[in-house]
């Protein structure tokens, strides 16, 4: 008869603790890869009709978050933080090669919650504060392209210093963390319990309406210049850093189960 | 019963206001039935219907209830005895009860808000034992809270919560001027259950003890209370979400456990006289 009190309390205990507030908080690993296609050297053909060889196409990623709102099309310019729940967030940066389509893990594991699903992605190109001019470059290229008999070899990087940076605030100049983050990639990734999150980086894509006949010559060859207040930062150069920043398809966020 | 409600709120310029209102009327039945007493025990059961005022920044104009509707249902069993020096009065009540529309704590805008339909089920356990030189009295409450829509449990709701208060009192053998020195001992225990946070988390459970002792003599009395006897160091409130102490290079975005200690023992010493009738 003693034991009934006690299992009667234990039943009640049970009922009241028993179910979830639903979704979960979770630790996940992160990696980070060129193209599955990939190879060293990367050969493709530009949507110009260049043939390219790439040599060397390595990215530095500062951090990548997913986010469950997508900001409205057409609507006033956006913050650098996202309106919305951040539901999956890597804040350890890796330099990324780009010529591999091994997973190459992030140093840190990432956070997020299963609930609600990712709309949109972004991806933080810096190798510090996210407000603050970086000094150090986060794409460094090198290749070949020939079109027509003519190859040039070329070699290029992207900084995104304080000349990146429009200026004049008082103008409403957006702030310079809106050039270290490319955002919004549309994407729609499920965090699970398991498994992990991938970011994949296609190289070919930041050659898009790249003309390399006006790429600038040095004295070692050709090269994309990292200057944009330079009269050299022509072409080539400025649609090298606009496709960096492309929210296309250019960044592929996935799900691993692994 | 009849509620009006109005909210004035300030437009672009102070002389500007805008001003809704609305008022309805509800009947707020409830039915008991007692059986008893067999033994000192009685049997009860009754079921009802209530009303909460619902916040006022969701009235609009004439809107046609501004208020939640309550639905419970509760059945239990009371005992109650007494001897010459001693009264116990226990009682055991299981309940049920339906919100349509409940407060529900948002984390995010840092308040309630108006939520869905909610249930709640459990027990509540409750005694009190009284005699010439104590007094005891003691509960506990389980309870299950879901939506109704999901069926998920409603965050930061305890599924168990316990409370003793106790007091232990006498003349002590020392007189001051004819009069006994009065003593008392009393200590309150605390158990709240882990609460469930959202993204399935839980928190921890949390369990005080406060105490006191104090002398009391004619109008004058003198005592040290000790507030959180045992030092715990518990959490009072728990919660997940999006915060960031800078404490790396890149912010932290996605909902994080954040909580609000629990204050530390706290010990005071009081004094007090009472003016008029003792």
């Amino acid at each position: 008869m003693r034991s009934l009190p006690v299992a009667l309390l234990s039943a009640l205990v049970g009922v009241a603790c028993v179910g979830t507030t639903g979704g979960e908080l979770v630790t996940f690993s992160a990696a980070a890869a060129g193209p599955e296609d990939a190879t060293a050297p990367l050969a493709f053909i530009t949507d110009l009709g260049w043939n390219v060889t790439l040599t060397q196409a390595t990215l530095h990623v500062g951090a990548v978050y997913l986010d469950q709102s997508m900001p409205v099309s057409g609507s006033q310019g956006t913050n650098c933080i996202l309106p919305g729940t951040y539901v999956a967030e890597v804040v350890s940066g890796i330099d990324v090669d780009l010529l591999s389509s091994t997973p190459q893990p992030f140093p840190t594991s990432g956070q997020g919650t299963t609930i609600p699903p990712a709309l949109v992605g972004q991806v933080w190109l810096t190798h510090g504060d996210v407000s603050a001019a970086d000094p150090t470059p986060v794409l460094v290229i090198a290749g070949t392209a020939e079109k027509g008999g003519t190859t040039m070899s070329f070699t290029g990087q992207v900084t995104i210093g304080a000349s990146r940076q429009a200026s004049g605030s008082a103008a409403g100049a957006d702030p310079i963390c809106k050039e270290h983050i490319v955002s919004p990639i549309p994407t729609s990734v499920e965090v699970g319990t398991s498994g992990g999150l991938l970011l994949r980086v296609d190289p070919r894509l930041l050659f898009v309406n790249v003309d390399f006949s006006q790429l600038t010559q040095f004295s070692d060859g050709y090269g994309f210049t990292d200057d944009p207040t330079s009269a050299q930062y022509t072409q080539p150069s400025r649609n090298l850093y606009q496709n960096l920043h492309s929210s296309g398809a250019l960044y592929t966020f996935s799900w691993t189960d692994q | 019963m009849k509620v009006t409600m109005s909210l004035a709120r300030r437009a672009d310029s102070p002389a500007q206001t805008a001003t809704v209102s609305a008022s309805s009327i509800a009947a707020l039945p409830r039915a008991s039935l007692l059986l008893g007493p067999f033994e000192h025990v009685i049997f009860s059961a009754s079921a009802g219907k209530g009303i909460r005022s619902i916040d006022p920044s969701y009235i609009t104009q004439d809107v046609k209830t501004p208020f939640a509707s309550i639905t419970a249902f509760e059945g239990g069993v009371s005992y109650a005895t007494s001897t010459k020096n001693m009264a116990l009065v226990a009682r055991s009540v299981f309940f049920e009860t339906l919100v349509d529309k409940d407060l529900i704590f948002d984390q995010t805008v840092g308040r309630n808000v108006l939520g869905v339909g909610t249930h709640r089920v459990g027990w509540v356990g409750a005694a009190r034992l009284t005699g010439t030189f104590f007094d005891e009295s003691a509960n506990i409450t389980f309870v299950r809270a879901t939506y109704d829509d999901t069926h998920l449990l409603v965050a930061y709701i305890p599924g168990a919560v316990f409370r003793s208060d106790t007091a232990v009192f006498a003349d002590l053998p020392a007189r001051i001027r004819g009069t006994p020195v009065r003593g008392a001992l009393s200590a309150g225990i605390t158990y709240v259950g882990p609460r469930p946070l959202p993204y399935s988390q839980q928190s921890q459970d949390l369990f005080t003890i406060d105490a006191s002792a104090t002398l009391s003599w004619t109008n004058y009395e003198v005592g040290i209370v000790s507030t959180n006897l045992l030092d715990n160091k518990y959490r009072l409130g728990e919660y997940n979400y999006a915060s960031d102490f800078h404490s790396q290079q890149q912010p932290t975005l996605v909902p994080q456990r954040t909580f609000a200690a629990g204050a530390p023992r706290g010990v005071f010493a009081t004094f007090g006289i009472t003016f008029g009738g003792v």
